[in-house]
């Protein structure tokens, strides 16, 4: 799973949003790190729905523009708990590594 | 002049995702523009376009060569989008109205909660420093912001206005 797509998950952790919202969510939840594009943001939306990870729920037009609400199925849910997880564990093991080699390196005279 | 641009760009997608999909992508595309540019939005429509017929052909077995052909049409389509509006951005940013983006930043913090008239002390604490998060991520992507302290009845309310000059667009919060 991408990075911007596990974002998304999170992002729709919250409850309901629409497009624009969730590109917003997730500028703000990576502190600017992953910032969505039209063209990114709607096929990246597209691919999760058709894993059956995120679902539409309604359209409205808000001040003549269309706004397509999504949620996260509860496929989608265990999904964003098992990549957590998984991130966490990855994070772990590599800092466990890093701090044996740390403790490897010979000490300058 | 936005909207001919993104609509122009939607071009690279094939016909059946226009048909579908084409008057709430280019929405979409033109939400993000007022925030994150509309260059990038343009650049990114052509790209999900491309990309969404590169992996069409392989999605339909025996569709493979009549698909590399649309490819390089689409190809040459989008350069010559591309040039439109590489060449024509300046025009646009320089017809471009001054818009007004508004969201409000204000917390509500209490030190005398009143009996019976909770439901105006619901921001907390925790509210106010997910606003001051916020905040500091719009600082470092530019934004002025300046504070408003109003004290009443035992309550503070904090509000913020952020404004961001870029060229003669200037968005701004409250």
């Amino acid at each position: 799973m991408t990075e911007q797509a596990l974002f998304i998950l999170a992002s729709l952790s919250r409850g309901e949003l629409h497009g624009y919202a969730i590109a917003r969510d997730v500028d703000e939840l990576s502190q600017g790190r992953v910032r969505l594009t039209a063209g990114t943001l709607y096929g990246a939306l597209g691919r999760l729905a058709g894993d059956g990870l995120i679902t539409e729920s309604r359209e409205v037009v808000v001040e003549g523009r269309r706004r397509r609400y999504y949620r996260l199925t509860s496929a989608g849910q265990t999904m964003l708990a098992d990549e957590a997880a998984r991130l966490r564990s990855t994070a772990a093991a590599i800092s466990r590594r890093s701090a044996a080699v740390r403790r490897q390196k010979p000490r300058p005279a | 002049m936005r909207q001919r641009l993104l609509a122009l760009c939607l071009f690279a997608y094939p016909r059946v995702r226009r048909e579908r999909d084409r008057d709430y992508l280019r929405d979409l595309a033109l939400d993000l523009s007022e925030t994150y540019g509309l260059r990038r939005q343009a650049l990114s429509l052509l790209r999900g376009g491309l990309l969404e017929r590169l992996e069409g052909p392989r999605l339909r077995p025996g569709a493979g060569h009549r698909g590399w052909v649309k490819l390089v049409v689409v190809a040459c389509s989008a350069l010559a989008v591309l040039g439109f509006a590489a060449g024509g951005l300046g025009v646009l940013t320089r017809g471009e109205r001054i818009r007004v983006e508004a969201d409000r930043f204000t917390c509500v913090e209490t030190d005398h909660p009143r009996p019976g008239r909770d439901r105006i002390h619901v921001a907390g604490p925790s509210l106010c420093a997910a606003a001051e998060r916020v905040l500091a991520a719009r600082r470092r992507e530019g934004w002025d912001c300046a504070t408003l302290r109003r004290a009443r009845d035992g309550r503070r309310a904090i509000s913020r206005r952020c404004a961001l000059r870029q060229g003669r667009v200037e968005r701004s919060a409250l």
